[in-house]
């Protein structure tokens, strides 16, 4: 036998929780995140610009990318993201290689690890040169 | 137990004894039955009405940014750009102008039905201040947005400082945080207004029930010792929480179908025209406008808030029937009539 007691306070505690839910769905929404417009920006670097050795970081559809023009005058790019715990690698320069300044970890031209925890090889981004200005994304 | 989930709550009642402390503190608090109408739930509106300024405000500092560079923009993305964001804010602001209403109505019946007397002149005395604190909450909160009409109503508010005798000047550089209304101005409102001034409110609002509850409610002048009590909870609460619902479903239409203004970034250069303050300091604005000199304005004014936040003290009658007091009643009503008619005046001059 349900009582009255039972009926009301069953029924109090309903409507608040049909508050709290329509409450935290409100709230859940608002605090989800909104894609930052960062996909929009073209890499607008002259091809000249970059000489053999160097290596430059762009933003490219939200992801930091490292554009590096090796010795023979070839470019290679790839995502700057490290692949061990997300720091943001560096192009070496002098001894021509990429580094993780967070754990050391190396890697190559072309992405693979040279050595240090990052458990895969780095992302490549297609690159190539269009109108004299470095174009990401597509093959050109 | 009873309810939804009758083995939760017991075995929750068992190990906090939430239930045990409720029936102490609160079912075995009575209020005077004749003392659980509408204009008793006032006071219970305003602090449920602050809370969920709290909870609104919380949210809106997740998007807004505290400098004058970002905050337009941060508002204006709130507004258009968070999902429900429109209704936050909207919360907020209707929210802002419904506590202050709330917290004024409650004042009136406080002083309509001679509350105020011993023993609880205190209890009028700090109430009096938490108005104050929620209308300098409203006003530091006003800047925020860093809209034209918040950048110029900001900066006649402050002015009116300049005319305190002797250290007028000083006492505007120190609220502004310079000589004009800027960035250092938006640090020192958004400081105030999120952690200070509330941190001020949810104290006195707990010393201000502490006396509620120390010498129980008064209730209407003609009560007499002995007449029946009413449980304050969870009777007179679950009415509170009603009346507290029916406001925000208003609030909630008013949000969705008053058509949202376009506003104008801050710019210091450039005063737009009809500056007026929000409703709740038009009659001050009014006042000070057409009195003069300044200084003598603002002198009468500090005095017309020291004679209300001193009022219990000034009024030494035991009679606490107002309608046996006719002078008091056709004073306190022609006042009343004097702030509305400022308000109306200073809202088409
Ligand atoms: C207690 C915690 C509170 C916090 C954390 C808070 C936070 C904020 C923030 C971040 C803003 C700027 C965003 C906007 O303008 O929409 C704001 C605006 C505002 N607040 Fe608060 N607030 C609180 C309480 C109050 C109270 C108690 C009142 C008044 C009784 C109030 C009145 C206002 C007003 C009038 C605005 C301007 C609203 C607008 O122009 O849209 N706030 N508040
Ligand atoms: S994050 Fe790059 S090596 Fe650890």
């Amino acid at each position: 036998m349900v009582d009255r007691r039972t009926i009301l306070v069953s029924s109090v505690q309903a409507c608040g929780l049909a508050a709290l839910a329509s409450g935290g769905y409100i709230t859940a929404n608002y605090l989800a995140p909104i894609p930052e417009g960062l996909g929009e920006e073209e890499v607008e670097i002259p091809a000249e610009r970059l000489k053999p050795g160097q290596g430059v970081q762009v933003v490219h559809k939200g992801k930091p990318t490292l554009i590096i023009r090796d010795r023979e005058g070839e470019l290679h790019a790839l995502t700057a993201v490290c692949t061990h715990l997300g720091c943001l690698v560096k192009w070496n320069e002098d001894a021509e290689r990429i580094e993780c300044p967070c754990h050391d970890a190396t890697f190559a031209l072309d992405g693979t690890v040279l050595g240090g925890p990052a458990p895969k090889p780095l992302p490549k981004v297609p690159v190539g040169v269009k109108e004299g200005m470095i174009q990401l994304g597509e093959k050109t | 137990m009873s309810g939804l989930f009758p083995k939760t709550a017991s075995w929750l009642e068992e190990r906090i004894g939430l239930g045990d402390l409720i029936k102490r503190t609160l079912t075995g608090y009575g209020i005077p039955a004749r003392a659980t109408g509408l204009p008793f739930c006032l006071g219970g509106l305003a602090i449920l009405f602050f809370l969920s300024q709290l909870l609104t405000g919380i949210l809106l500092l997740v998007h807004y940014v505290p400098t004058s560079a970002g905050a337009f923009h941060s508002v204006e993305r709130i507004t258009l750009e968070v999902p429900f964001g429109w209704f936050i804010r909207g919360l907020h602001s209707f929210g802002a102008t419904t506590m202050i209403i709330a917290v004024m109505l409650h004042a009136l019946r406080v002083f309509f039905f001679a509350e105020y007397k011993n023993p609880r002149e205190l209890h009028w005395v700090t109430g009096m201040i938490l108005l104050l604190l929620t209308l300098f909450l409203a006003f530091s909160g006003y800047l925020l947005p860093w809209t034209q009409l918040s950048y110029w109503g900001s900066t006649v508010g402050t002015e009116t400082l300049r005319d305190i005798p002797l250290i007028g000047e000083q006492c505007v550089q120190l609220v502004r945080g310079g000589t004009n209304v800027g960035e250092p101005t938006l640090h020192r409102f958004f400081a105030l207004h999120v952690v200070i001034l509330p941190l001020a409110f949810l104290g006195l609002f707990g010393i201000h029930i502490y006396f509620v509850r120390r010498t129980g409610q008064g209730g209407p002048p003609t009560i007499r010792p002995g007449e029946p009590k009413y449980p304050f909870f969870p009777n007179h609460v679950a009415k509170e929480l009603l009346v507290f619902a029916i406001v925000l479903f208003v609030l909630t239409l008013l949000i969705i179908f008053w058509p949202e203004v376009r506003e104008e970034p801050a710019d210091p250069f450039n005063t737009p025209k009809h500056i007026k303050p929000e409703w709740y300091f038009l009659p001050s604005y009014q006042f000070l406008k057409i009195v003069s000199p300044k200084w003598f304005a603002l002198l009468l004014q500090g005095l017309a808030v020291m004679v209300l936040v001193l009022w219990p003290f000034l009024d030494r009658s035991e009679e606490r029937d107002i309608r046996k007091r006719p002078l008091l009643l056709a004073f306190s009503i022609l006042a009343i009539l004097v702030v509305l008619g400022l308000g109306v005046w200073g809202h088409y001059s």
